[in-house]
């Protein structure tokens, strides 16, 4: 098999194809939301966001509204309520993060344990990218475009935001809005991306593309492109590989983006642990030759 | 007499049970150099708080430049200058980068920089001298670069008030020396500087007029007044050897 027949046998098959469209989407849009979410520190907020919408999907289904709808009720509404336990009490952020998007997710287990057939859990959690229709394609095509459009275009607030706060404030830009801002896009980004990966693997998707690219580069821009660029080939590559070889396409993306975060870690320009290596031992041996 | 730039009336800051600052008033005027010491907990930050609008004001006035401090915000007269601990210095960001975030509040929504943008950043870079490690990354900059950096963002704000925080922890004396050049030259074009600091050393050479602080004003005057054992034993207590350094 050529390479060229290699990528497109796939594509004859209809649910193939669909499934690399929203893998496609899925990454390129939490590769960008994820350079300010490990830059800020709100990795664990994507975890939580991406756990707390199963309630929400459970009851679209049952409703018969577009998954969309709910999921970005319930991630918005778990962000609200993370915030206002936090603003009330002394509970650390973590432990307040913990409480509610747990509390959210039981609920949505024990709404599906009580619902007919249609909803499968297991496509939920997992992902089931090999068989969305073409209303949830739809869905997370225009999700997917609108979040990176407009992180795309708020860039250099949220990376402000990100970088100094103070700074932000002390020139009247409304920091609280950028926290709002943000957030709401990660919850749409989570309805994108747990159509591709199941709501469980979410947060890899929000964390894994943002980490690689960090260890890449000194410059956040680059560290924008760098994200969309290392993990639409990976995610593409996994998909792909899921197909010949039989395995979840979840897992697979999800695997191969891991993939990529080894190699920078281990030869990143930045600190790789193997490239570090190698400089301090070539320097060595200038010091010993002079 | 011309207005203050800063005026504080009878400002108290409470955070729950935690009074933290007491019936404050204060004035700065343009083209002084005003040092706010204290030890740790005495309010400082507070009160830097309260003038960037981000600690809430129980009572008392706060007036900038003689309107709402959120206008003079707006207006980009306001700059802050944060220390070394608060910043990420692993932050994918360049030197340049940080100038230009100076340059935000008069730029579109989208931040994108124009000519008189990157003049401005340039100009501001030269001033501080660090125009030739413009595109090097923040942390790969000594302690007293990483300051002028900042005190850069300021200059390419082309703000009025510059509030520094503890600008000396962590720079060398050659470095505070610069620094100290840097602030003066600021304050002689008629900006009202505030340098907040728990650190003695460098407050008699920059400071024009030393506020000391614990929780309420105890003392107002000049550097010469502030830094003799009877006064700063008000606010650092017993632990002040020589005048200028506090121990312990």
């Amino acid at each position: 098999m050529t390479p060229v027949e290699w990528l497109l046998e796939p594509l004859q098959y209809a649910f193939m194809a669909r499934a690399l469209v929203v893998t496609l989407v899925a990454a390129v849009t939490c590769a960008i939301l994820s350079c300010w979410l490990v830059q800020i520190g709100w990795s664990l907020m994507g975890d939580a966001v991406s756990h707390a919408v199963l309630p929400g999907v459970a009851l679209s289904y049952i409703l018969g509204l577009p998954f969309a709808v709910g999921a970005f009720v319930f991630g918005a509404g778990a962000v609200a309520l993370i915030g206002g336990v936090r603003a009330t009490t002394k509970i650390k952020s973590d432990a307040a993060i913990g409480v509610v998007f747990t509390a959210l997710f039981a609920m949505g287990l024990v709404i599906i344990s009580v619902t007919p057939s249609q909803t499968d859990l297991t496509h939920i959690l997992f992902g089931n990218v090999l068989g969305v229709s073409d209303a949830e394609i739809a869905q997370v095509v225009v999700i997917g475009a609108l979040a990176s459009a407009i992180l795309l275009v708020k860039r250099r607030d949220l990376t402000l935001f990100a970088f100094d706060r103070s700074h932000a404030n002390a020139i009247g830009i409304n920091t609280r809005w950028l926290s709002v801002l943000l957030l709401g896009l990660l919850a749409l980004t989570v309805v994108v991306a747990l159509q591709a990966v199941g709501i469980i693997l979410v947060v890899a998707m929000l964390i894994t593309p943002g980490a690689t690219a960090y260890l890449l580069t000194k410059r956040f821009d680059r560290m924008i492109a760098l994200a969309v660029v290392v993990t639409a080939v990976a995610s593409l590559g996994g998909a792909y590989a899921s197909f010949y070889l039989d395995v979840s396409t979840g897992g697979a993306v999800v695997l191969a983006q891991s993939a990529a975060f080894a190699l920078a870690y281990l030869f990143g320009l930045r600190g790789g642990v193997v490239t570090s290596r190698v400089r301090v031992a070539r320097a060595r041996r200038l010091e010993a030759a002079s | 007499m011309t207005e203050p730039v800063v005026s504080l009336r009878g400002v108290s800051v409470r955070y729950g049970a935690v009074q933290a600052l007491v019936d404050v008033s204060l004035e700065l005027p343009a083209g002084r150099v005003v040092g706010l010491l204290g030890v740790n907990g005495s309010g400082k930050s507070s009160l830097f708080g309260a003038v960037m609008g981000t600690v809430p004001v129980e009572t008392g006035l706060i007036r900038l430049f003689g309107g709402e401090p959120a206008a003079a915000r707006k207006r980009n007269l306001v700059s802050y200058v944060p220390q070394s601990e608060a910043v990420d210095w692993d932050f994918p960001l360049s030197v340049w980068d940080v100038v230009m975030m100076g340059r935000y509040g008069r730029m579109g929504p989208t931040r994108r920089p124009r000519a008189e943008d990157r003049a401005a950043t340039e100009h501001a870079l030269e001033r501080v001298g660090l125009l030739d490690l413009a595109s090097r990354q923040i942390g790969e900059l000594s302690g007293g670069q990483r300051k002028r950096v900042f005190v850069a963002r300021g200059v390419a704000q082309e703000a009025s008030l510059l509030l520094l925080d503890e600008p000396f922890a962590g720079v060398d004396k050659g470095s505070e020396r610069t620094t100290i050049e840097l602030l003066h030259g600021l304050r002689n074009e008629g900006k009202a500087i505030l340098v907040s600091t728990h650190d003695l050393a460098g407050v008699p050479e920059l400071c024009d007029e030393v506020v000391l602080l614990q929780r309420r004003v105890l003392f107002q005057g000049t550097p010469a007044e502030a830094l003799v054992p009877e006064t700063l034993a008000l606010a650092f207590g017993g632990g002040v050897a020589g005048g200028v350094r506090v121990t312990g």
